[in-house]
């Protein structure tokens, strides 16, 4: 119950909009899209970036539902037993950012973290030829669309992703991944 | 007399005022950001109805959820069939509540407490 | 671009994503927002606790009297938009769920809010029916009681509708502003 101030303090510093924690499942999903869809027309947001957060988010919660699925069923050295994630939308002065989080086998940091800079170092040009080469079959991908969908997320939001791992034990990692939309409209 | 009818949105009821019939309905949610700017045309049309009422009317309430700050509107509403009823025409109100929503049905009965009017508490059932 | 300016476009917020999932899984916390709480958010929030709740009688029950409390929950979060922003935190227990609210205060206003909650905790239910069928009636719509800022039949609607006490702490800020933080919890039986 005191706790509400010190969650209320780090919204605000943050400028956390709002943060869920729980399954992911695709009722869910629908209902936090209209939620960020209500309050951004809410706040009257410009038509484009509008559309850009919510097509990013989807991507993000996606590409969350893919990781999750990856994950051994019933693993009792998995830090939690449900396939639960975090959602995190925040708006600064000049950018949404989404936040997604959700724990992974440490086996597979290394690709991971390995992808994500090869995105990073991406130019437009790259990243577009990146996305065709993995739509193909060409470029990086085991596990069905989980490659192409970051690939999609950084296309959609025009700036590197922001990510952070967190060691939970031997076996599990707390992945965090961050996607920027830019509140200035393009020309 | 010209009746009053507001749709529903997904933060106001719907609400009817039909002076041919002597049928008022009031239903969906009521959580408007201005309860008083939202009821006080009511009370004006209700005011005028009361000068000419029909021998019967019949009020349903079919609510789904409202704050408190509505709660008074409605009663003020209430008030106003209270009085038409005490002058001597029939007026009729009927309460519906989802039978899981307990609350909903306290409502009922607070209004049956407070006022010297008919309300009949109706349970839905779920199919 | 080297490592270090990529780590300058991340928000804070991403380092503290682990920790902020870790306490809100400890804390049952599903849900938190911060922002002005209109009755356009509530609805969204109704639909997403909602998904959330199964189908049984019981479950029905629960989200019927989690929406009525939400929904008083927004009048409470109203704070005339002058004071910055409140909070909302849904907690999601075995045995119950909690609905908070946070918001700011004037510090010379705690003594009276506190004061009033503390009377509407000793309230036994036909005490507390009683007292808001009083207020009910008392003024015309648009002219309330407020405690702190925060209508009177609100607080008692919320207690009336969770049977249970309510909980609260306060946070003092400065002379002039403190933070409230007010919790509803309805058992589930």
């Amino acid at each position: 119950m005191s706790m509400t101030y010190s969650y209320y303090k780090n919204m605000q510093l943050n400028n956390i909009i709002f943060v869920y924690q729980g399954e992911v499942t695709a009722d869910l999903v629908s209902s936090i899209l209209q939620m960020v869809e209500n309050k951004l027309e809410g706040e009257g947001e410009d038509r484009k970036v509008k559309k850009r957060v919510f097509n990013v988010m989807v991507e993000c919660l996606q590409n969350v539902y893919h990781h999750l699925d990856a994950l051994p069923p019933t693993d009792p050295s998995n830090p939690v037993r449900d396939k639960t994630a975090l959602l995190m939308i925040g708006r600064e002065e000049k950018d949404y950012y989404i936040i997604t989080g959700n724990h992974i086998l440490n086996d597979r940091l290394p690709d991971l973290k390995m992808r994500l800079d090869r995105i990073n170092k991406a130019s437009k040009e790259e990243l577009k030829q990146l996305y065709q080469e993995v739509l193909t079959g060409t470029g990086f991908s085991e596990k069905g669309t989980a490659g192409l969908g970051m690939i999609d997320i950084a296309r959609k939001s025009g700036q590197r992703l922001g990510y952070d791992f967190h060691p939970v034990n031997e076996r599990y990692s707390f992945f965090s991944l961050e996607a920027r939309v830019s509140r200035i409209a393009e020309k | 007399m010209e009746s009053l009818r507001i749709e529903s949105t997904h933060k106001t009821p719907r609400v009817i005022l039909d002076p041919e019939n002597g049928i008022f309905e009031f239903s969906g949610r009521s959580i408007p950001e201005d309860s008083v700017g939202f009821y006080t045309p009511i009370f004006e049309w209700l005011d005028m109805y009361a000068k000419q009422p029909l021998p019967q009317t019949h009020v349903r309430f079919d609510l789904e959820y409202f704050n408190t700050s509505s709660s008074k509107n409605i009663l003020e509403v209430l008030k106003r069939l209270e009085a038409i009823h005490l002058a001597g025409h029939e007026v009729r109100v009927t309460w519906f509540y989802d039978e899981d929503d307990e609350d909903m049905e306290e409502t009922g009965q607070d209004y049956q407490a407070l006022l010297n009017l008919p309300i009949e508490l109706s349970v839905k059932v779920q199919s | 671009m080297d490592a270090s300016q990529a780590e300058l476009l991340h928000s804070p917020a991403l380092s503290y994503a682990y920790p902020l999932y870790r306490n809100m899984l400890d804390n049952s916390i599903v849900f938190m927002y911060h922002g002005p709480i209109t009755p356009d958010l509530i609805v969204d929030v109704l639909s997403l606790v909602e998904y959330r709740l199964g189908d049984t009688r019981e479950e029905r029950r629960i989200s019927k009297k989690l929406f009525n409390i939400m929904v008083e929950s927004f009048t409470l979060g109203d704070n005339g938009s002058q004071k910055g922003y409140a909070t909302l935190v849904v907690r999601q227990l075995p045995y119950l769920y909690a609905v908070s609210i946070g918001r700011r205060v004037r510090s010379d206003l705690v003594h009276e809010v506190k004061h009033f909650l503390d009377w509407v905790n000793t309230l036994s239910p036909d005490q507390l029916r009683e007292s808001y069928h009083q207020l009910l009636q008392a003024k015309e719509p648009g002219r309330e009681q407020l405690v702190g800022g925060v209508p009177a039949i609100s607080i008692l609607d919320l207690a009336r509708k969770s049977h249970d006490i309510l909980l609260y702490s306060f946070e003092f800020l400065s002379d002039e502003d403190s933070f409230f933080a007010l919790e509803a919890r309805i058992k589930k039986t």
